[in-house]
């Protein structure tokens, strides 16, 4: 079973983020970038088929020369071999133009299923996956947090999240599934896992390799643009109201909501 | 005596003692290699300074006695005997001494037998277990002894010499055998000859059975005092091949040092280690004693199979891995690294690095740890510290206090560095005690620096659960980091980083004159640079890091600090100093689930109680957390609290009205 696991390279959650001035976009130099967590769950769960059906796991990642990183994690996770998509021409596009580009390099490849994250956590957009399904014409689960494959390795009972409950579906393959927290656990990649990972084939693809013409992907092809990006406003901090005794205080707190938050 | 009939059982006693020597030599020679360096005259003198000396007398009363009697009992008059095979002779009243001496000697050796036989069978100590060897070791050292007094009186019974009473035992043996008519012409002199031989066989038999019994301690724990590590206490080895090596930590026996397999031999089983184990104690399933034990029956198992020698079914043997099969990992995941049994072991068995080693395995090779630990590990590798927190905040608990950040000060100039750790940049209740050494250091007038967001954790937690590529990625980053900016001299108030920065970062090239911060403090005060004018009305108990007190053997210095403080009155805990009782967090705990047994903050919150002390005084954070959380957990956070010595001597200088 050959598997294709989707991947994108995202600041950590913990990075603070700072917005370019311009507004198009942030500040990427001094944060720690990682493999997008939902990503991961899908490395994971390829891994796990790998290790019952057998075959490889390629990671397909777009992004530029510094996601060799997240894709080195993901092969010292145990993934076989990787494609790096790290042309600039496909930076700064939307989930149209990103989707149709790994589409492009998905279409000559030998693969069984497509994992997904069910989303990005920086741009959270959750629209790659299912864009992706549908330019390769094959089916597509969203939000998946269990994948049960068939001893033939011809379908899969797949459950998805929906509110209040789950949903099971059975999918024939190939398809697209975008995984969810709770799909399994991700492995902590072992040392050798990590020396080995230096080792491994990873195939960079440029826009000529796919003859694709340059101004139907990244953000030449986008079909939506970000006007503008904004940090949002400061809060300002909280009035701690003080009094003597409790009738002060709440006497106090009942002139300021009359009188400053003329609410009462 | 001794006739040349007797030569053959006396080359075949040999012949064992040599073969069961050579046994356990082959054994321990199957381990990796390992240098144990220093001068022979220095390693005899510590040996003697650290092995007999300080272990037996200084630590326990009973057991050291006991020991020591035998001991002595044993080699002394076995030199003796070996020496009077050689014809000479000795001035009389010289001789006269000797031989009272002798005797005494060997009465003492008796009464250690006796000893230990009433301790081993009648007060019976929980860190005690008894197997047949321990029995038959007894009895035929106590009859070896029994016997010697036996022939002793017949003799002098038989041949009243002059000068009987310079053997005091002999002659009052020989007054019991005459008076209840044991002692009969016609038959005492072949009595004398039969008791005679009894002794010779015994002695033979001991010599026979020695390499097999536990009496191999002789040996084999002498040795392991002579080749005792020199290096700084509870010192790692580091990985040093990690881009060649195959295989990092230990899974089969033989991946151990020769050295490593040479403490399990050494160990007697006498418990001393399992007596102070904070696991042990908190019901875990660690003890180390048993934990040595295991292994060593473990390498017995696995004999043929190291020696290359053939199965009985002719099939190749492989080695089974070590963990799962002598050692489970809830065992080695129980450490807290304390070193309480390390400082307890009077013979130097190096309990810790093999926990360490075994951990290293489970970790690197088979990412096998509590599933709480991947994400301390993913925090540690991302943002440098274990809690996660973006590493571009590290330097803001310190944004209002102008302090001097060393990235972006222009005059980087610096006397010392203040390298503030994990918890002092992360945690809140420990960013109080960072801001209380900060006032210090400026009231002091110290030129003192941080390194900010460029800090990163120091690895300690890391390398002590096994992560060893993890920690020397961090290690790296922060001496290269030390070293662009100049760093000579480094002051924290971590014992953890202390340890770690001082004692492990130099196998990296990490040199630097590292302090903590109750040394620091401490020669501030000494120098007047501090004035402790406001009186803190508390009885305060100092609870001892086990990274500071026994890893680096600073027990006077936080005491002395806080003693310096007007009106403070101090207590001691019963469990102190070398054997002060772990909070529980060191090794990688603290970021481990604590849910077998009890919890080692609440038994050591236990010993803060009976002192009646109202306030804990730490010297790390850690233990601060630890001991603050039990007092939460037991509901009296109001009545004891904890507090850092530099919050203490902070309150002192400018005290605030709480």
């Amino acid at each position: 079973m050959n598997i294709i696991v989707c991947m994108k390279q995202v600041p950590d959650t913990e990075a603070q983020i700072r917005v370019k001035p311009d507004g198009s976009g942030i500040v990427d130099s001094d944060i720690k970038f990682v493999m997008n967590p939902y990503d991961e769950y899908g490395v994971e769960e390829a891994l796990l088929l790998k290790e019952k059906f057998g075959g490889t796991v390629t990671i397909v990642c777009l992004g530029s020369e510094r996601a060799i990183e997240a894709i080195r994690t993901g092969l010292a996770m145990g993934a076989d071999k990787a494609v790096h998509l790290d042309d600039p021409a496909f930076e700064g596009g939307d989930a149209f133009s990103t989707a149709k580009a790994l589409a492009a390099a998905i279409k000559g490849m030998e693969y069984d299923l497509i994992f997904c994250g069910k989303q990005a956590i920086d741009d959270d957009l959750a629209q790659v996956g299912p864009a992706l399904a549908e330019m390769l014409g094959i089916p597509q689960i969203v939000v998946v947090t269990k994948v049960e494959v068939s001893e033939d390795g011809k379908k899969a009972k797949v459950n998805r999240q929906i509110i209040g409950g789950e949903e099971i579906i059975e999918v024939p393959l190939p398809a697209v599934l975008t995984a969810q927290k709770g799909l399994n656990e991700p492995r902590y990649a072992s040392l050798p896992g990590i020396m080995k990972a230096k080792k491994k084939e990873v195939k960079s693809v440029k826009i000529a390799d796919l003859g694709l013409d340059p101004n139907a992907v990244g953000k030449a092809g986008a079909k939506t643009q970000i006007l503008k990006m904004y940090s949002p406003p400061q809060r300002e901090s909280g009035n701690i109201i003080e009094g003597e005794t409790a009738e002060e205080t709440a006497s106090k707190l009942a002139t300021l909501l009359r009188e400053e938050a003329k609410v009462i | 005596m001794i006739s040349l009939l007797d030569v053959p059982f006396i080359i075949l006693a040999l012949a064992l003692f040599c073969y069961g020597t050579y046994s356990h030599v082959c054994l321990w020679l199957v381990g990796q290699k390992e240098v144990r360096g220093g001068s022979i005259g220095s390693r005899i003198w510590s040996a003697v300074r650290y092995g007999v000396v300080q272990k037996y007398f200084l630590k326990e009363f009973y057991p050291g006695i006991m020991h020591l009697f035998i001991l002595v009992g044993f080699c002394i008059p076995l030199a003796v005997i070996l020496i009077t095979q050689c014809p000479f002779s000795l001035p009389v009243t010289f001789g006269r001494y000797f031989s009272c001496v002798l005797d005494l000697i060997g009465l003492c050796a008796f009464a250690g037998c006796l000893l230990a036989i009433l301790r081993r069978y009648l007060i019976k100590p929980d860190r005690l277990d008894n197997t047949a060897d321990d029995a038959i070791t007894l009895i035929l050292i106590t009859s070896i002894f029994f016997f010697g007094f036996l022939i002793e009186g017949f003799r002098i019974g038989i041949t009243n010499p002059q000068d009987a009473v310079w053997v005091p035992v002999g002659f009052l043996t020989a007054k019991i055998l005459l008076g209840i008519g044991v002692i009969r012409e016609g038959s005492a002199v072949f009595l004398h000859h039969i008791f005679w031989r009894i002794h010779f066989f015994l002695v033979l038999g001991l010599i026979a059975y020695l390499p097999y019994s536990k009496l191999f301690h002789i040996i084999s724990s002498a040795l392991n005092v002579f080749l005792r590590s020199t290096g700084p206490k509870g010192e790692l080895a580091p990985i040093t091949d990690f881009e060649t090596a195959e295989t990092y930590g230990v899974t089969t026996i033989n991946e151990f040092t020769w050295k490593q397999l040479l403490d399990l031999d050494a160990c007697t089983r006498c418990g001393r280690c399992q007596d102070q184990c904070p696991a042990y104690l908190s019901e875990k399933p660690l003890t180390p004693k048993k934990m040595i034990q295991d292994l060593k029956d473990h390498l017995k198992k696995e004999r043929k199979v190291l020696l290359g020698e053939k199965d009985k079914k002719g099939g190749e043997n492989s080695l089974a891995p070590i963990v799962g099969n002598a050692v489970t990992a809830d065992e080695l995941w129980a450490c807290t690294s304390c070193m309480a049994c390390m400082e307890q072991c009077p013979v130097f068995v190096e309990q810790i690095p093999k926990v360490v080693d075994l951990r290293r395995y489970l970790v690197m090779m088979e990412s096998s740890f509590p599933s709480e630990v991947a994400g301390v590990f993913k925090n540690m590798e991302v943002n440098s510290n274990p809690w996660g927190v973006g590493l571009a905040t590290r330097g803001d608990w310190a944004k209002d206090l102008d302090v001097k950040v060393l990235s972006d000060a222009e005059d980087k100039e610096i006397d010392i560095l203040y390298y503030v750790g994990c918890s002092g940049s992360f945690d809140d209740r420990s960013k109080k005690v960072a801001v209380s050494f900060v006032k210090i250091l400026k009231a002091a007038g110290i030129r003192f620096g941080i390194l900010g967001a460029e800090e990163k954790c120091c690895g300690d937690s890391a390398r002590r659960m096994g992560n060893e590529y993890l920690f020397q990625t961090l290690a790296q980053e922060n001496i290269e980091c030390m070293k662009k900016y100049g760093v000579k001299k480094i002051v924290t108030a971590c014992p953890h980083g202390y340890n770690i920065i001082k004692n492990e970062y130099p196998q990296f090239d990490g040199n630097f004159e590292v302090y903590h911060h109750s040394e620091f403090i401490l020669s501030l005060i000494k120098e007047g640079k501090l004035k402790l004018k406001h009186s803190i009305d508390h009885t305060v108990t100092y609870h001892d890091s086990c990274y500071l007190g026994r890893y680096n053997s600073i027990y006077s210095e936080p005491r002395e600090v806080i003693s310096n403080i007007p009106g403070v009155k101090m207590v001691e805990m019963d469990r102190g100093f070398e054997r002060s009782f772990c909070c529980g967090a060191g090794g990688g705990r603290m970021w481990m689930e604590e849910n077998i047994g009890k919890r080692i903050n609440h038994l050591r919150f236990d010993d803060v109680i009976k002192t009646r002390a109202d306030m804990i005084g730490t010297a790390c954070p850690f233990c601060l957390t630890m001991l603050e959380d039990a007092t939460k957990d037991k509901g009296m956070e109001e009545s004891i609290k904890a507090q850092d010595l530099a919050e203490l001597v902070l309150e002192a200088m400018e005290k605030k009205d709480v």
